[in-house]
């Protein structure tokens, strides 16, 4: 099976500074993997078509069989840009002869660096090109608008950060390069440091304060809006401050640390980049979660340089893991500033010290927080503070910060809650988004100090939650959001709550501790983690080929999580068949369309609410699916149901068509085949495809669209159709009912709670944690794809149990910054640490439609499940930072 | 595959003779597969022996018992007459080894990185077994044996064990 790129045609143009312009390119090599062939234009009926049958994928209609993507990793195949070499892109016009980059890094930020040396390598061994702080000045390259600090610490200053290079070498060969590396790699003479040097620690923008007090009906939702609210936000602090000190509740506080960790996505990093001078084109090669954001940075790079940039093409491959630390990653814009300086294509792959060294982390976190409740066991207000460590640069961590304040309250109702976050700058590791976004860090908090408030006040932990839970319809989060879903909370402690898991633990316990080896808990933890933003934009498009088989095009990248198979599904519940391929990480098809939330825009047929973001894990299941099935609907009114009534000579609507093997069919007609369907679509050259955009802010906006049949309302606020996937046209649409502006100030409208009981034993002689048996309840929603639900479960329980017993990286010169560690330091759960596991998924709640995104979610209740289970295990000592250690525990047991 | 005019390692990789030069003699041999034979099915990941994802099946001679091989710890001097087999030799999209379809079939990998490390340190698995049927009450602590420190950052190993399970119970005796 051959792979190669799905070239498109140029995409965005991307303004820079000085008033130019560069053309982006997106071309993907997760489309080839899929299966996705170039888009058939032109639509004239051949003489002799093979008609498709089902996809060997997914034979049955909203079923897969295996993964989509599956094929091309069981066998090995290039899918990962590790896997390419310059050769490889010879199709693409490349030049083979590569050379290749070390990054020369400093393992200090309290110095001030005072040179680097070369003369350690022989003359054959010196590398052909050596860009550091002053090259990069003289040849006038800048620094990207995402990047807070410059590329390179600079001779004279100290690091901003552990792992800031103070040169990039390239050299000619990879010979040459090994050998190089070999003697530059841990040596310390190669980057001299002199005085000691500290830097100020700052706070990235924006800092997170959200209020609720239920006895003046102040909060956010309410009165983010008036003029005085930061006054009436200093009032209402205090006021909830001054009552959780005198309304003689019981309250409960604790400090907590959680370490910074890195997602150990086991590619590290990798790419290649070359700078073809005559046509002024920068190509890149990349496995990234954010393919257009970081094209788009790289276009700015180089505005008024030695090296004008017309053209930026990237070519994307299947990112091996990322968990978020592949989004808004540096490592795109390094790579880029330095192909300019190469010969040729220009490799880069990192290897695992220095993707410890220089990799987004999950942010060192110290947070504390008081609970409050009345004798009755009701929450009456929460006070808590999230300091995450950002590390050099802004990226992402103000907001990692603000979901950890918004997650605080958890499944509760609070009627009073003070929840403040704040994303501190340091010289130290570089935090980014990563799986969870704050979240497992709230969770903690919360889950562990009821569990503490449950024992201390003789209430049992279910029936404590139950009295508190948030509702839909009554319930408030901590913005004073209302609660737009039903959580199914209740159902979901009933189900772990009559586990034999939670029932018997108490005989359970005796039983294995009176053995006298081994300490026995379980624990149990909620979490309601958020998916997607504020508010979300989102794409997608079927394509109906001339073989009958169907192509879904998303913007969407798939990191493992299993969305490319989701998607590929979508079509099956309006056209009855899965979609054989699927085209990842498309942008030109969707940048056609001009589709604009600016307020100039509003008056135009191309407005919509919301654009359309970058690729976390949770957006496939709800918000993607949600729009490559909402363009099989489209297609399905635009094109196949006109050609089944054209054969049928009849005026059915869609809600009279029902697919069965294939075949169209309604009441007192004969089936059609699909294939005599594709027939009559070309033959009459009716749309082959439809695109469409859907914004959700609380809910859906919403509009009538004028199809050939008539007006159908649809949870859609753009649909498009035509024969060539560049050039559609939009279908008219009548009056857009956007969801309440009200809504926008929720921060958060969509939630996938996820319980968990987890059961563990501790070695009393050596304080060694086996978590043995894990039960998971989870609102999914509608299921799309058993396995891959049931997969992220699986990964996201084995990388919690990591988080809380195993990981960690210090901040100090003892950890990764100092670009000695790899997985000798760095430990994660393995193979043989898996503990059993049942996952419950509930039924979607009553009329639900939709899946939600449970990518995060179902890891978030682990920690805190541990935590708790490690409390009860050890007679109700808390532990309360991680990593839990067996040193730690002994010391506690001592 | 081309021939190195001055060989001084010689070796099969996949049932076919590759010859190394002096030059590569201290190469890695995950590099040698990248770097000389544009094999890049063999994945590298932690570089130091640890997360197992660059697993190879080694044999000494033709017929002799596979073994599992670090090709991030191996130089290239180490393979002298050795028989190396490494994922692309396993089977194809027509004709998949049994693990792989077992792989496909239970979603075992997620984003695949570390699936090529986990094909062939189970296919040394069932090499063991097909030579020493075990019973299948010890197959897990076998499995814990030769697959335990594969490291998975995505999946959980869950849908790994199962499938290789799957594989290798048709290989055991009844307990």
């Amino acid at each position: 099976m051959d792979i190669s790129f799905q070239i498109k045609r140029r995409t965005l143009l991307q303004m820079v500074a000085g008033g130019a312009s560069v053309s982006l390119g997106v071309h993907n090599l997760t489309a080839a993997v899929c299966g996705a062939p170039l888009p058939l234009t032109d639509c004239a009926v051949q003489d002799t078509i093979t008609m498709a049958g089902p996809p060997a994928w997914a034979p049955t209609p909203g079923q897969a069989k295996w993964r989509i993507d599956g094929m091309h990793k069981v066998l090995g195949k290039k899918i990962y840009a590790r896997d390419f070499h310059a050769a490889d892109m010879a199709k693409e016009g490349w030049p083979a002869t590569e050379q290749f980059l070390f990054a020369l890094r400093c393992n200090r930020n309290n110095q001030i660096v005072t040179g680097y040396r070369l003369d350690m390598l022989p003359p054959e061994l010196q590398p052909s090109v050596v860009i550091d702080a002053t090259v990069l000045a003289a040849k006038n390259v800048a620094t990207p608008s995402h990047m807070d600090r410059p590329f390179f610490a600079s001779i004279g200053k100290a690091p901003d950060y552990y792992g800031q290079p103070v040169a990039m070498l390239l050299f000619d060969s990879f010979n040459t390069f090994r050998r190089a590396k070999q003697l530059l790699q841990f040596n310390e003479l190669a980057i001299q440091y002199g005085a000691s040097f500290t830097h100020a620690v700052g706070v990235f923008n924006p800092q997170t304060l959200f209020v609720r007090n239920d006895p003046t009906q102040f909060s956010h939702v309410n009165n983010k809006t008036d003029s005085d609210y930061a006054l009436k936000l200093e009032a209402n602090t205090a006021q909830v401050r001054q009552d959780i000190a005198s309304k003689g509740w019981r309250t409960f506080s604790r400090s907590f640390y959680t370490p910074s960790a890195d997602p150990a996505f086991m590619e590290p990093e990798s790419g290649m980049g070359w700078y073809d001078a005559p046509t002024q084109t920068l190509h890149l090669l990349l496995g990234t979660q954010s393919p257009t954001g970081d094209v788009k940075e790289c276009a700015a790079l180089f505005a008024g340089s030695a090296y004008p940039v017309s053209k930026v093409e990237l070519f994307s491959c299947y990112p091996g893991g990322g968990f978020g630390g592949r989004d808004s990653s540096y490592f795109t814009s390094y790579l880029a500033m330095a192909a300019v300086f190469a010969s040729g294509p220009l490799r880069w792959s990192q290897d695992r010290f220095e993707q410890f060294q220089t990799g987004l982390k999950r942010q060192e976190t110290d947070f504390s927080e008081t609970l409050a409740l009345d004798p009755n066991g009701k929450i009456q207000a929460l006070d808590c503070t999230f300091v995450v460590n950002g590390g050099g640069q802004k990226n992402l961590n103000p907001f990692v910060a603000a979901l950890a304040a918004l997650s605080s309250a958890s499944c509760y109702d609070i009627p009073q809650a003070i929840a403040r976050a704040s994303a501190t700058q340091t010289p130290q590791l570089s935090g980014g988004s990563q799986r969870g976004f704050g979240g497992p860090q709230a969770y903690i908090a919360i889950e562990t100090l009821l569990d503490e408030a449950a024992s201390s006040l003789g209430i049992d932990p279910f029936a404590l939650r139950r009295n508190n839970l948030l509702v839909q319809g009554r319930g408030k989060t901590v913005t004073g959001a209302p609660i737009l879903q039903d959580l199914q909370l209740t159902e979901m402690l009933r189900r772990l709550e009559e586990s034999p898991l939670w029932a018997k633990r108490k005989q359970r316990k005796e039983e294995l501790e009176a053995q006298g080896t081994l300490l026995y808990g379980v624990g149990f933890a909620m979490s309601n983690q958020a998916y997607g933003t504020s508010g979300d934009g989102m794409v997608g498009a079927v394509q109906l080929m001339r073989d009958g088989s169907l192509l879904a095009h998303t913007p969407y990248i798939d990191m493992g999580n299993g969305a490319a198979t989701a998607l590929g599904l979508a079509p099956a519940a309006w056209l009855g068949r899965n979609a054989s391929h699927i085209n990842m990480g498309e942008t030109a098809m969707f940048d056609a369309l001009q589709l604009s939330n600016a307020p100039l825009a509003i008056a135009t047929p191309r407005y919509v609410l919301r654009n359309t973001g970058s690729s976390s894990a949770c957006l496939g299941a709800f918000h993607q699916f949600h729009v490559v099935e909402g363009a099989a609907h489209a297609l399905l009114l635009q094109t196949v149901l006109p050609a089944l009534n054209l054969i049928w000579n009849t005026h059915l609507p869609a809600s009279a068509i029902r697919w069965n093997n294939g075949a169209a069919q309604a009441q007192g007609l004969p089936s059609i085949a699909w294939a005599r369907v594709v027939d009559m679509v070309f033959a009459k050259k009716l749309p082959t495809v439809a695109a469409v955009h859907a914004s959700v802010v609380g809910s859906f906006a919403s509009a009538s669209f004028a199809f050939p049949g008539g007006g159908v309302r649809l949870d859609l606020d753009y649909v498009a159709v035509g024969t060539d996937p560049s050039a559609l046209t939009s279908v008219n649409r009548g009056v857009v009912t956007n969801p309440p502006a009200l809504n926008s100030l929720f921060q958060r409208y969509a939630y996938s709670p996820c319980g968990a009981l987890v059961a563990l034993t501790v070695e009393r002689a050596t304080g060694v944690v086996k978590v043995e048996q894990v039960v998971s309840a989870l609102s999914a929603g509608v299921l799309h794809c058993l396995p891959v639900v049931q997969g992220q479960s699986q990964g996201g329980i084995a990388m919690a149990m990591g988080d809380v017993l195993l990981g960690g990286c210090p901040n100090d010169e003892s950890g990764p910054g100092n670009g000695s560690w790899n997985f000798h330091n760095y430990a994660i759960t393995k193979f043989s640490d898996i503990a059993q596991q049942e996952l419950i998924i509930l039924p979607a709640a009553d009329g639900e439609t939709t899946a939600r995104g449970i990518a995060e979610s179902v890891m978030c209740p682990i920690a805190p499940a541990i935590l708790n289970a490690l409390a009860m295990a050890t007679q109700g000592k808390r532990f309360t930072h991680l990593p839990v250690t067996p040193a730690i525990i002994l010391e506690a047991l001592a | 595959m081309s021939t190195i005019t001055d060989p001084k390692v010689q070796f099969q990789i996949n049932h076919q003779t590759v010859q190394a030069s002096a030059d590569d003699s201290d190469m890695r041999l995950v590099d040698f597969l990248h770097e000389r034979l544009n094999l890049t099915g063999t994945k590298l990941c932690c570089g130091i022996g640890i997360c197992r994802a660059c697993t190879v099946a080694v044999q000494g001679k033709p017929g002799a018992p596979l073994e599992k091989m670090q090709a991030c710890l191996t130089p290239i001097a180490a393979l002298q007459d050795m028989h190396v087999f490494t994922v692309e030799g396993l089977g194809s999209e027509q004709a998949l080894a049994p693990l792989q379809q077992a792989f496909l079939e239970n979603f075992a990998f997620q984003c695949g990185y570390c699936a090529p490390g986990f094909l062939m340190g189970a296919t040394v698995l069932i090499d063991r077994l097909k030579a020493t049927p075990t019973s299948s009450v010890e197959l897990d602590g076998l499995m814990d044996s030769l697959l335990g420190d594969n490291l998975c950052r995505c999946t959980g190993y869950v849908r790994y064990k199962e499938a290789i399970r799957k594989v290798a119970l048709t290989y055991t005796k009844p307990a």
